[in-house]
């Protein structure tokens, strides 16, 4: 049997992100070794981290795809970062200082709410918490539509996890080996 | 349990409702209980729902002894009537409304109803609002059984996020639950930031293959995901693969070998025993000098 994809579920959400992730990791590479004109020939380092890690976010979604309000909300927001985006090459972090201001908006409008209906107790306190972790928690309104993105989202991010620490070995090896040829 | 209802005072819609029930002992004496139908709005819904929430549930013994018409909530014991089938946390909140009613020794699980109740009537007191953990940012449906519903459906949520998270098989309540969840998320995407950080680092110094550490990539991640302790029942597509998988890809992968020992445990294990430099295989998170490490173990 070959070694490739017999033992994986060709369709399943691993494989999917896997892919997609390596392909975004290709590109970024592409980019960063031909640097274009637009940006700064060394793309510092943070900014780096921050296009993988959009990378991997973004990956996860679309592998995903927009079955589930999480990733529906993180292909909003890679979207929307992208026609900023040559803001971000020179450096400048505006759009995700204007998500954070745009989040803070919300989140006081929540707690104005939530002083309101002061007697609900730490269920709601706890259960606004985890709607500003989970992305796209802010519109799930019901509760039981959260804990199901919640879980959805967990499961992702735990495949994103070992994918990234699998991939990341990899690398090192692939370096390593490299070295001592 | 066959908790004993020691009053009824329900409205008119009750007698269509226990005889649904068939129950011998019942006198629809309880006219009274019309009196209050129109304070309560949603009356008759509560009787359509009650005859097909209360069917399934066990028959109980019903005293049409006292009518509790002086007593504000007849809306309480139409609550009682519907003998749902709810949450763990009906529990407390049949505690809490017994001190309310002072005759009342141990109610159904009704909290659905109430809900709906005071969401009716605003002459409620204002303890049961608190006591009851109305979800009152719900649409505040005049349907005790599509809230008895919601919330056994959330609990289930909760009961398969409990096997998801790993570490929470004896926690039980809400709160706590909920605590571990957020923590655990938080972990997790801490845990994908510190991973992209680090490939941030390595990306632009290699020059391999994409394909090849796509295939082996696609191997190694399943060799060590079948250590993940599985996903909830409905929820994963991928499930764990069998070790078996694991010798077949050993002996299918080019190898310039002695990175493929791999163990077929968690990807710690994995890195450990691939990398024979000293690399700390699973995020301690943020402790990175990125460059200069990376320096160091390439």
């Amino acid at each position: 049997m070959t070694p490739q994809f017999s033992p994986m579920n060709p369709n399943s959400i691993k494989t999917r992100f896997t892919h997609r992730f390596l392909r975004a990791l290709k590109r970024l590479r592409k980019n960063t070794k031909s640097p274009t004109a637009a940006s700064s020939p060394p793309p510092s380092f943070s900014l780096r981290y921050q296009t993988v890690k959009m990378a991997a976010d973004a990956s996860m979604a679309a592998a995903v795809g927009p079955r589930r309000v999480w990733s529906r909300a993180i292909l909003r927001k890679v979207r929307s970062r992208g026609f900023s985006a040559r803001r971000i090459r020179s450096g400048r972090r505006s759009t995700a200082s204007g998500v954070v201001r745009r989040i803070r908006r919300i989140k006081n409008g929540k707690t104005r709410v939530e002083e309101k209906i002061g007697f609900f107790g730490d269920d709601h306190r706890k259960t606004e918490e985890l709607r500003r972790l989970v992305p796209g928690g802010e519109e799930a309104m019901d509760l039981y539509s959260l804990l199901d993105e919640t879980a959805h989202y967990i499961k992702c991010l735990s495949t994103q996890v070992h994918t990234s620490g699998g991939l990341k070995s990899e690398k090192r090896n692939f370096g390593l080996m490299k070295k001592s040829q | 349990m066959v908790p004993k209802l020691p009053f009824f005072g329900g409205g008119g819609n009750f007698s269509e409702m226990v005889g649904s029930f068939g129950l011998p002992n019942y006198t629809p004496n309880e006219e009274d209980g019309n009196e209050k139908t129109s304070t309560n709005g949603g009356d008759q819904q509560m009787s359509e729902e009650g005859t097909t929430g209360i069917s399934p549930c066990g028959k109980r013994k019903k005293r049409v002894s006292e009518s509790n018409s002086p007593f504000n909530p007849s809306k309480n014991n139409e609550g009682e009537h519907q003998k749902a089938i709810s949450g763990e946390s009906s529990q407390e909140e049949k505690k809490q409304k017994s001190e309310q009613n002072p005759s009342a020794n141990s109610r159904s699980k009704q909290t659905g109803k109430q809900a709906k109740d005071k969401s009716d009537s605003g002459e409620a007191p204002k303890e049961n609002y608190i006591h009851v953990r109305a979800k009152r940012g719900q649409a505040t449906n005049s349907h005790s059984l599509a809230e008895r519903v919601r919330r056994e459906r959330i609990s289930e949520r909760m009961r398969l996020l409990q096997e998801l998270v790993p570490g929470c098989n004896k926690i039980t309540g809400k709160a706590v639950m909920l605590d571990e969840i957020i923590n655990y998320v938080q972990s997790l995407q801490q845990q994908v930031e510190f991973l992209s950080m680090k490939l941030a680092t390595v990306n632009p110094e290699l020059n391999i293959d994409i394909d090849k550490i796509l295939s082996k990539e696609i191997l190694h991640s399943g060799a060590s995901n079948a250590a993940i302790p599985g996903f909830g029942p409905g929820m994963s597509s991928s499930h764990p693969y069998p070790p078996g998988i694991l010798q077949g890809a050993l002996s299918g992968i080019p190898s310039t070998s002695p990175y493929h020992n791999l163990p077929q445990n968690i990807w710690e294990h994995e890195l450990q025993s691939l990398l024979q430099m000293g690399f700390d295989s699973n995020p301690a998170i943020g402790n990175l000098g990125p460059n200069g490490r990376s320096k160091l173990e390439l």
